[in-house]
């Protein structure tokens, strides 16, 4: 899996009817640091998550793996809001102090 | 397929239940001429296969399970085969016992 | 699968897919055969006893779901397989060095 921070989302009126009522992110994709990198990608949410919220998400035939997602054209899935991480004993990440 | 080289051992005590007692081994990719060619990765060994053979490797996951007869299993990287020779355009790059040719 | 090193703990906790429940995550450098980082670090699922400075190998695409002991119909791609003591390259045991 790799994390990133929900930045908007895709309106799609016409779209394959087998991906009608799913809600698809904008991804900002961020590196163990928590620091952008040059990659956007558009995820279906599985979570509920929101604007601003770091999130993990799952790629390839691995993001069918949802009830929202089994047997649709689907390559990636947000699949936890992320709360916290460390590095090295060090801590990066505090959901809470986001703000 | 995967054409790589056996570049290492790998001593694992604490695994998935369906890699206990399995060998595996360390293999690097290699292009036809023996130039290193993409990640190198960890694969079960059927063949007994040793550091610095040149070996076929699947890396796909139902060729992996149907060699192991584990239809749930998580494999993906499997060694299936010794490379004695490899031809390429009428012409012998590579022999196990000459090495890399040209 | 591929070999990598533990770098840290990752805490998804509060609202995952349903499925995830138990499974931990932490961050992992995948490393080639010299024991140099191999791309980009990412998050694994881990089920067994391993932390960070470990040295591991994982297995990723749809088949790092399978590798959970409990629910397998998950959105995971990348999963600890095993713990690696000895890694014997070229008569050195990569495992010992801190890479």
């Amino acid at each position: 899996m790799l994390i990133g921070k929900v930045v908007g989302s895709v309106v799609a009126t016409q779209k394959d009817e087998k991906l009608a009522d799913r809600k698809f992110l904008v991804v900002e994709v961020r590196d163990h640091h928590n620091q952008p990198t040059p990659q956007y990608i558009v995820a279906v949410d599985a979570v509920g998550a929101g604007q601003g919220d770091v999130v993990l998400y799952a790629t390839g035939s691995s993001a069918r793996q949802t009830l929202l997602t089994d047997g649709r054209p689907c390559d990636a899935v947000i699949m936890a809001i992320v709360d916290s991480w460390d590095l090295g004993g060090e801590n990066v990440y505090e959901k809470w102090r986001e703000g | 397929m995967l054409i790589a080289q056996v570049v290492g051992t790998v001593v694992a005590p604490v695994q998935i239940p369906l890699l206990e007692g399995r060998s595996l081994l360390v293999v690097r990719p290699v292009d036809p001429h023996g130039k290193p060619t993409g990640k190198t990765r960890v694969a079960i060994d059927r063949i007994g296969a040793g550091e610095g053979d040149r070996v076929l490797v699947i890396d796909e996951g139902n060729s992996g399970r149907q060699l192991l007869d584990a239809p749930q299993g998580a494999v993906k990287t499997v060694i299936v085969g010794f490379i004695d020779a490899i031809e390429l355009g009428g012409r012998i790059v590579f022999d196990h016992r000459r090495g890399d040719i040209g | 699968m591929y070999l990598g090193r533990i770098t840290g703990r990752l805490v998804a906790t509060t609202r995952t897919t349903p499925g995830l429940e138990g499974v931990r995550f932490q961050w992992l450098q995948p490393l080639d055969e010299k024991g140099k980082p191999m791309g980009r670090q990412l998050v694994a699922a881990v089920t067994l006893d391993v932390g960070p400075g470990d040295l591991v190998h994982f297995i990723d695409g749809r088949e790092a779901a399978l590798a959970l002991p409990g629910e397998t119909f998950v959105p995971i791609d990348a999963t600890v397989t095993g713990y690696v003591e000895q890694l014997a390259i070229g008569g050195r045991d990569l495992a010992r060095d801190e890479c």
